[in-house]
């Protein structure tokens, strides 16, 4: 019991450090269309990306204040909302993370399929 | 809703303050948006329970606020191993003979005048005061070190200039050649060959009671050690067979000054003090003062001296490679083949 909880820990562990890098591609890859958090978490949830209020919005201020993203407050059915959207530099490092996406997509393939 | 602001402050509360009311907002527009999804596709306004759930699937207020804040730390994980090893040679090297000899002279004293659990006490409040000053000294330093260490201190490294490999099996000539020194000195004063100069009118001799028992075992403990630095200095690598002997050294050593301390706590004294123009008072103030010093040199040379060396020798008979409690650090300690290759 007390080993599979371990392992179950463990894996859990090895699952968000897996998603935490390709979090950040796959949220700058959404915002090419300009979103509001709420939408953005429901886009990447139908994608098969969930992710918790908890971790996007820190994420979201994070990607801004390194200037890849830029926000604006505007009324949208009555209700003040943030909206986000690809900077011309966030632009150019999503270009460049999602060629290195691939590059090591390819390569695990590659070595995954030795097995 | 009066639920979702009652959550949103306790956010707020821990949020940094310069965007407070920014992240506020847009946690409440995520939460309001959530609600109205729900709400239109049940049809109705949701109860205080579903409210609840919501909040309560959104994270503990507190764990929602942390994320906000910057990392931080006071030593980082660059610094952390240096800082662990400091710590530890410091409570080694520092606290544990510290500690010993503080309990041992405070129930030396206490034998002599009140009862030993007030001097355990005091050596106690003492200790844990110390060591806490010690704690938040090094950590103090740490913290310095880890917030303004110089631009590439990390990079600007030589692997060239890496220590050698640390074989622990291997016995340095300068510790044999000191060993021999003072065993051998010891051993000639001790068998009579020379004498300290002595100062008029006061003559400093062992109590009968040390004559008597202790001439022979001390006398074969300093010529075995003296025997076995001159054939490591010639020799030096440990082989079973000199560990063992010297294990078997350091087994009488640790008798032999167990009997020592008993005697000094039981009141007695190891010389006798022959001065004419001295009073009584002064005499046995002398001998006190001469016992004291026995108990310090004998805790610190020879108690943990012989406890440490008795463990690593009976580790070596073993085969096994000798304790290195800076391994974490360094990780020295890696080969464990010498002693097999010398047997």
């Amino acid at each position: 019991m007390s080993n599979s909880n371990n392992e179950l820990e463990l894996f859990e562990n090895l699952r968000g450090e897996l998603r935490r890098g390709s979090l950040v591609v796959a949220v700058l890859a959404q915002l090419r269309m300009e979103r509001y958090g709420y939408t953005l978490r429901k886009a990447l949830a139908e994608d098969g990306m969930e992710i918790d209020e908890g971790t996007l919005y820190p994420l979201l201020r994070r990607l801004e204040s390194q200037g890849l993203l830029v926000s604006e407050w505007r009324e949208e059915e009555k209700r003040n909302k943030r909206f986000y959207r690809l900077s011309p530099e966030g632009k150019q490092i999503l270009q460049r993370l999602v060629e290195e996406w691939r590059g090591i997509n390819e390569s695990l393939n590659k070595i995954i399929a030795k097995d | 809703m009066e639920l979702v602001d009652r959550y949103l402050q306790a956010i707020k509360f821990g949020l940094p303050k310069n965007q407070k009311q920014d992240i506020i907002a847009e946690l409440s527009e995520d939460l309001h948006s959530q609600i109205q999804d729900q709400e239109g596709s049940l049809g109705r306004a949701l109860k205080q329970e579903e409210i609840a759930a919501i909040l309560k699937k959104f994270g503990p207020p507190m764990q929602v606020a942390l994320r906000y804040q910057p990392q931080r730390y006071l030593i980082g994980p660059q610094v952390f191993p240096m800082y662990l090893f400091v710590l530890k040679l410091v409570w080694m090297c520092f606290f544990g003979p510290w500690f010993v000899i503080g309990v041992a002279l405070d129930i030396f004293v206490a034998a002599n005048h009140s009862g030993h659990y007030g001097a355990l006490t005091t050596v106690l409040d003492r200790f844990w005061l110390a060591a806490l000053i010690n704690v938040i000294v090094v950590t103090i330093v740490f913290a310095l070190i880890d917030r303004y260490q110089p631009d590439g201190i990390w990079q600007n490294w030589n692997p060239l200039k890496l220590p050698k490999i640390r074989d622990t099996n291997r016995i340095p000539w300068s510790s044999s050649i000191s060993e021999l020194a003072w065993y051998g000195m010891i051993s000639l004063w001790w068998a009579g060959a020379f004498h300290f100069p002595s100062i008029p009118g006061l003559t400093i001799q062992p109590a009968p009671v040390i004559s008597r028992f202790f001439f022979w075992p001390i006398l074969l403990l300093v010529v075995g050690h003296a025997a076995i630095a001159a054939v490591n200095a010639f020799r030096p690598w440990w082989t079973r067979k000199r560990a063992f002997l010297r294990a078997a050294l350091d087994a009488l050593g640790l008798v032999v000054v167990g009997a020592l301390l008993t005697i000094c706590f039981t009141g007695g004294s190891f010389v006798t003090v022959n001065a004419p123009q001295l009073s009584m008072d002064d005499i046995l103030a002398t001998q006190k003062w001469f016992a004291w010093g026995w108990v310090v040199m004998l805790l610190l040379w020879c108690e943990i001296g012989y406890f440490v060396g008795l463990v690593q020798d009976a580790r070596r008979v073993m085969g096994l490679q000798p304790l290195c409690p800076w391994r974490g650090a360094f990780g020295c300690g890696s080969r464990s083949h010498a002693l097999g290759r010398q047997l």
